[in-house]
């Protein structure tokens, strides 16, 4: 299983680790493990329980082993429509934290944001404390390579906001993952920190070029009362993605996660929700469509350490081609986590008959006073639903695609923004319109 | 005397059937190699080709290594420790009643299970498995009027080899996990039946099996073949001394229904669960699976779990044939120290196949009650359905109640529904109940009978009352 | 006024409880004769709830000292099933569910308890099914609701027709009402009063817990006390609750050096 991983992956990961050289001492260690600990597990088969459904294989065998580099010109691509937010800009390419390109000026100053590169030359003791709170080390593979290969990403803190117009500050995060001039790929940390009482809205999009991998990890902060509400668009024609987010909240925060993948070759999105403080709350909402050989893979874990937490759980995938899509959830109601109430539900509807959903909704409990609910469906459309709009003069066309987009629609109202909203499941919309095209 | 205190006096009550039997008994030495196997099978007479079937079984199981994936802590076993054959020391062979020595029908006297046919209810046959051994049969006559084979499996394979070498590994093949390849290397004895096309078995068939010897391990093997039209209800019951060391019984358990036929298989486990701190108990390593091979069908699990240290048993349906319906609905209770991994596995290839998983896990003490399940609907499963309940209730705050559906679907015309609720036993629920004059005791028996009511309502009648009772007592102590 | 009563049911004497060390009863004296309705009356946290679950043998409620006297026998030293066995009804403020138990299981279950401590025998269904129908007849309880898992899904009002179906069928001696008349509309509260009054007999008596007047319209009782600060402030015949009803509890504050004296 590990022996690819270890001819294609090792040595370029131990030899661009080594470019990094008078680092401070705990992120060499760190760096110097995690080259260590990838050598050992690489990537995981089959067999292991947690990689069961994903097939790592291609990612393995190693086109992308290489580091992307910056692109000349960025790519020409449509962005969300943010603009009738207050909205600051930051741009990564190709990993690299663009200063020349983002555009920080709508956000005031209780918005501190700095490139992940500034400050591990700056800061690189605080630096190496967050990251040792955020990210424990695991044998998680992408997780070692983010910290073999630990280069640049982006800080962003938050200040509980003095300004009276109240409005929330909101930021604008673009990927762009460009492998015209080869394949390769892009390792991405980013660490959000949200103290006491403060708010903020992240609007994270992912865009994609040839053969590339992008592994992205965010290490999310919320202090006591304070709120998150982030939203994820992983835009049509992705390649590889791996997205995994360590959330830790304390007392009465907020954290709101809206997942949309409008199709990637592979797709790895990874939530650890943890609640050390009571009185907190999660949302963790997905909505996903993939075709062709595309596989979308989802693992949310809400680790409920305390009492009196809640969490919501709702993904929801379409299904057509040969595609495959899995939801692996975990809820873990800890010892003297009382009064917790969780709900997890993933449905699939699957448009193809090559199609095929996994679900595992797990739960696992340890306190008496719990409220904790599960469900997934898998199936069709409802063919009473399907004949109703037909009995009405609708064509059946017409008909699938409206079932399907009030299907995923019930998730996007999560964004809050209407013209947000629309685009995306516009966009989601045409994916699956062109697959049922290609398969009529 | 408060709540507690009573609770707690009934908490101190022993577990009822961990009395040892003292019989004389024929034992092979601990220990596993080939002449073991061979000794095996010399002592019970058998035909080369089914000693070729436990080398074979055997050479696969020394390359297996023992699992660890399920949600379950517990010591490692020595299988060179473990006697694999004992019997009670036979008399020739056993006629009529008489013959069998008293000391044994006395022991199933105790376990409420009269063997004597003239006392018994004329709706049960029994199969009496004592420690390896088949001890008794009764109601044999009388079924084989209808063509009906039901008897010890080591019968069988003189009798019927043609049956049983027919169908022996056919749907739990000795590769399949390393438990179900050691039972094969090694298994002693179990129940055999056999219905003939379109015959309704007149009566439930029951086998009771009974751990007596120490040091011993239980391999039995039950096989059971419904033919066309045919149908058939199968209970079975187990129990063990109380013993400070972990017993094992690694059973495995084969159905096979042909067209239209219907087997529904009950199964009331008691084994000794060890004591309070976790000492001793029967480590229940148990693989029962049924083959809906004929169109229409269907195979109907039912099981009610409150013994054993731990269980890890998943009974499953492989629904082959058009149309078939495969069934589980299982109570699975842990209290004090137990544990319990189970669940099943559906798994649809035939086209407009259904299921149903109604699963209900109760933990009290520091239990832990892990449900496990597979649907697996497969590629030309065309309009397949399953639905899936699985409600966990926890008594107290030290106890785990875990679910892990594992749900693939490759058909888009499938439905599949999976719902999970957890709930517990409120103190407010209890004082409502005293407030009405209900005893605390009755009042958390009747909350977890109601709590399980679309599971016994699967049971025969006589085993339903049985299982309500059997509950109530491995809950005592539970709460306060 | 209570000097002539031939026969004392209740009797309560400096009783103090307390809930997770607050004392919330504070030396409370209360006589209840058989046959008589008395309402406890009181502004809110006053101790009304504490009363009628410290009578019931709610554990929670710890009683610190006094003595609840309750037809010779000491209350006190019963457990709250044993009290029920008694002849103790509580209808309870917020009635609990009970998923996965019919409505008539459970009430048969209790009422078979209760003949089987009177050394009774059990009831048949048969029986059972009529003694219950007629008593839904009373209280003009949906008859589909003995199916129903007990409380699960009720509305509030059927909650509380539940606890007075509950009260008919098993024919208490001495019943607490814990703020029945709460979030009641005046039809279901008519339902309630009807089935109470429909129940009174010489040798009934009922303690009715409530912070309004307005249940007092259509179940007169014959004595009316008001609980304050733990203790019961004053005693009256029926009009007092329309005094309180006009008043309010205000006075209750400049009262508060007097309390006690008017009992």
């Amino acid at each position: 299983m590990a022996t690819d991983a270890i001819d294609a992956w090792t040595d370029p990961v131990s030899t661009h680790s080594q470019g990094f050289q008078d680092e401070v001492l705990a992120l060499k260690q760190r760096r110097a493990d995690a080259v260590d600990k990838f050598a050992q597990v690489g990537f995981p088969g089959r067999k292991h329980e947690e990689w069961r459904y994903t097939p790592l294989k291609s990612i393995a065998s190693g086109p992308c082993s290489a580091l992307l580099e910056r692109s000349g010109s960025l790519l020409d691509r449509e962005l969300l429509p943010v603009d009738a937010e207050r909205v600051a800009r930051i741009v990564i390419d190709n990993g690299e934290y663009r200063d020349d390109l983002s555009d920080l000026s709508a956000v005031s100053d209780h918005v501190q944001v700095q490139s992940l590169a500034s400050m591990r030359r700056e800061h690189p003791e605080q630096l190496s404390e967050h990251l040792a709170r955020s990210f424990p080390a695991d044998d998680h593979p992408f997780h070692c390579l983010s910290d073999a290969l630990l280069d640049d990403g982006v800080f962003i803190g938050v200040a509980p906001m003095s300004d009276v117009d109240g409005e929330v500050a909101a930021i604008h995060i673009i990927h762009y993952l460009d492998g015209s001039k080869g394949p390769g790929s892009a390792h991405t940390t980013g660490l959000l920190h949200i103290a006491k009482g403060a708010r903020i809205r992240l609007i994270e999009e992912i865009h994609c070029q040839g053969e590339v991998l992008g592994n992205i990890r965010w290490g999310v902060d919320l202090a006591e009362g304070s709120d998150v509400h982030r939203i994820r668009a992983f835009r049509s024609g992705c390649a590889s993605i791996f997205h995994g987010s360590r959330v830790i909240q304390q007392q009465d925060s907020r954290f709101e996660d809206v997942f949309t993948c409008a199709g990637a070759d592979l797709v790895r999105n990874e939530i650890h929700v943890l609640h050390e403080g009571s009185g907190c709350h999660a949302e963790l909402l997905g909505a996903y469509v993939a075709c062709g050989s595309e596989h979308i893979d989802n693992h949310t874990t809400l680790d409920h350490l305390v009492e009196d937490c809640t969490s919501r759980e709702v993904y929801r995938g379409v299904l057509s081609g040969r595609s495959r899509g899995v939801f692996s959830g975990m809820i873990h109601v800890h010892e003297g986590a009382q009064r917790t109430d969780a709900v997890q539900s993933n449905d699939t509807i699957l448009l193809s008959g090559a199609a095929e959903a996994d679900s595992r909704p797990r739960l696992e409990i340890y306190a008496d006073d719990v409220k904790c609910t599960h469900g997934a469906t898998v199936g069709e459309l409802d063919e009473d639903a399907l004949f109703y709009l037909r009995s009405r003069g609708i064509s059946l066309g017409q008909a699938r695609r409206m079932l399907v987009r009030a299907f995923i629609s019930e998730i996007l109202v999560a964004t809050g923004s209407e013209v947000l909203s629309d685009f995306i499941i516009e966009e989601l919309q045409q994916a699956i319109d062109v697959a049922e095209e290609a398969s009529s | 005397m408060s709540e507690k205190d009573e609770l707690r006096e009934l908490a101190d009550r022993e577990y009822e059937y961990g009395f040892v039997t003292d019989v004389e008994s024929d034992a092979l030495p601990p220990g596993l190699d080939e002449t073991t196997i061979k000794e095996i099978s010399r002592l019970k007479c058998e035909p080369e080709w089914l000693l070729e079937f436990r080398l074979k079984a055997y050479r696969h199981w020394i390359t297996m290594t023992d699992p660890s994936w399920a949600k379950v802590k517990r010591n490692t076993i020595d299988y060179q420790q473990i006697i694999y054959y004992s019997a009670p020391k036979a008399k020739k062979s056993i006629d009529s009643l008489d013959e069998v020595d008293p000391e044994l029908l006395e022991t199933f006297e105790k376990l409420g299970i009269s063997l004597d046919e003239q006392k018994r209810l004329s709706g049960v046959a029994v199969d009496a498995v004592f420690d390896s051994v088949s001890v008794v049969t009764t109601f044999s006559d009388k079924l084989a009027d209808l063509g009906i084979i039901f008897g010890s499996f080591s019968d069988a394979v003189n009798k019927h080899p043609e049956l049983v070498r027919k169908y022996l590994g056919s749907v739990v093949p000795y590769t399949d996990n390393f438990f179900a390849a050691l039972n094969a290397a090694v298994f002693s004895d179990g129940s055999f039946c056999y219905i003939p096309a379109g015959v309704k078995c007149p009566m439930e068939l029951s086998t009771y099996f009974r751990i007596n010897a120490a040091g011993t391990g239980q391999f039995e093997r039950t096989l059971i073949v419904a033919e066309e039209r045919s149908t058939v209800s199968y209970l079975e019951g187990c129990t063990a001394p109380m013993r400070d060391e972990n017993q094992l019984h690694a059973a495995v358990v084969e159905l096979v229904a042909l067209e239209e036929a219907t087997i529904k298989y009950s199964t009331i486990q008691n084994w000794y669960p060890g004591d309070s701190e976790g000492v001793g108990g029967i480590y229940n390593f148990v693989t029962k699976r049924g083959m809906c091979k004929g169109d229409r069908s269907k195979i109907s699990w039912t099981q009610v779990e409150t013994g054993s240290a731990v269980t890890w048993k998943y009974p499953s349906c492989v629904l082959l044939g058009d149309e078939s319906v495969g069934e589980f609905y299982s109570v699975a209770l842990t209290n004090n120290m137990q544990q319990a991994d189970t669940g099943t596995k559906m798994v649809h290839i035939g086209k407009r196949t259904t299921s149903t998983i109604i699963s209900k896990g109760i933990s009290a003490g520091r239990g832990q009650n892990t449900y496990r399940g597979l649907v697996d609907v497969k590629k030309g499963a065309e309009g397949a359905r399953n639905f899936s309940q699985c409600d966990s209730m926890l008594l107290g705050d030290r106890c785990g109640a875990h679910t892990f559906p594992y749900i693939e679907v490759r058909n888009p015309t499938a439905k599949v529904e999976h719902e999970a609720t957890t709930s517990k036993i409120g103190e407010d629920q209890i004082f409502y109940c005293n407030q009405r004059g209900i005893s605390t005791e009755d009042a958390i028996s009747m909350i977890v009978n109601g709590f399980c009511k679309e599971v016994f309502s699967e049971l025969p009648m006589e085993f339903a009352v049985e299982a309500q009772k059997l509950l109530a007592v491995s809950l005592e102590g539970s709460v306060g | 006024m209570s000097g002539k009563k031939e026969k004392q049911m209740l009797e309560i004497k400096g009783l103090h409880a307390s809930v997770e060390g607050t004392e919330i009863l504070k030396g409370l004296d209360l006589e209840v004769g058989a046959g008589e309705v008395h309402a406890i009356m009181g502004p809110n946290g006053s101790g009304k709830s504490t009363l009628a679950n410290v009578l019931a043998g709610r554990e929670e409620y710890q009683v610190d000292s006094g003595t609840v006297k309750y037809n010779g026998l000491d209350l006190l030293e019963l457990a709250a099933d044993e009290r029920a066995c008694e002849g103790i009804f509580m209808a309870f403020q917020y009635p609990v569910s009970i998923p996965g138990i019919s409505n008539a299981y459970f009430l048969r279950t209790a009422l078979n308890a209760l003949r089987r401590y009177r050394d009774e025998s059990e009831i048949d269904a048969v029986d059972f099914l009529e003694l219950v129908r007629s008593r839904m007849e009373l209280v003009g309880m949906d008859q589909k609701l003995l199916q129903r898992a007990v409380n699960d899904g009720f509305s509030g009002g059927e909650k509380k027709r539940n606890e007075i179906l509950q009260m008919a069928v098993l024919d208490p001696k001495l019943s607490i009402l814990d703020e029945t008349d709460s979030g009641l509309d005046i039809d279901a509260l008519r339902v309630v009063a009807a089935g109470v009054n429909a129940l009174r007999t010489e040798d009934r008596s009922f303690i009715i817990v409530t912070h309004y007047q307005r249940l007092l319209d259509h179940i007169v009782p014959d004595r009316v006390h008001v609980l304050s600060g733990g203790r019961i402030v004053r005693s009256g015949g029926k009009d007092l609750a329309l005094e309180l009803e006009k008043e309010g509890y205000s006075w209750l504050e400049a009262d508060d050096a007097k309390a006690g004296s008017g009992a």
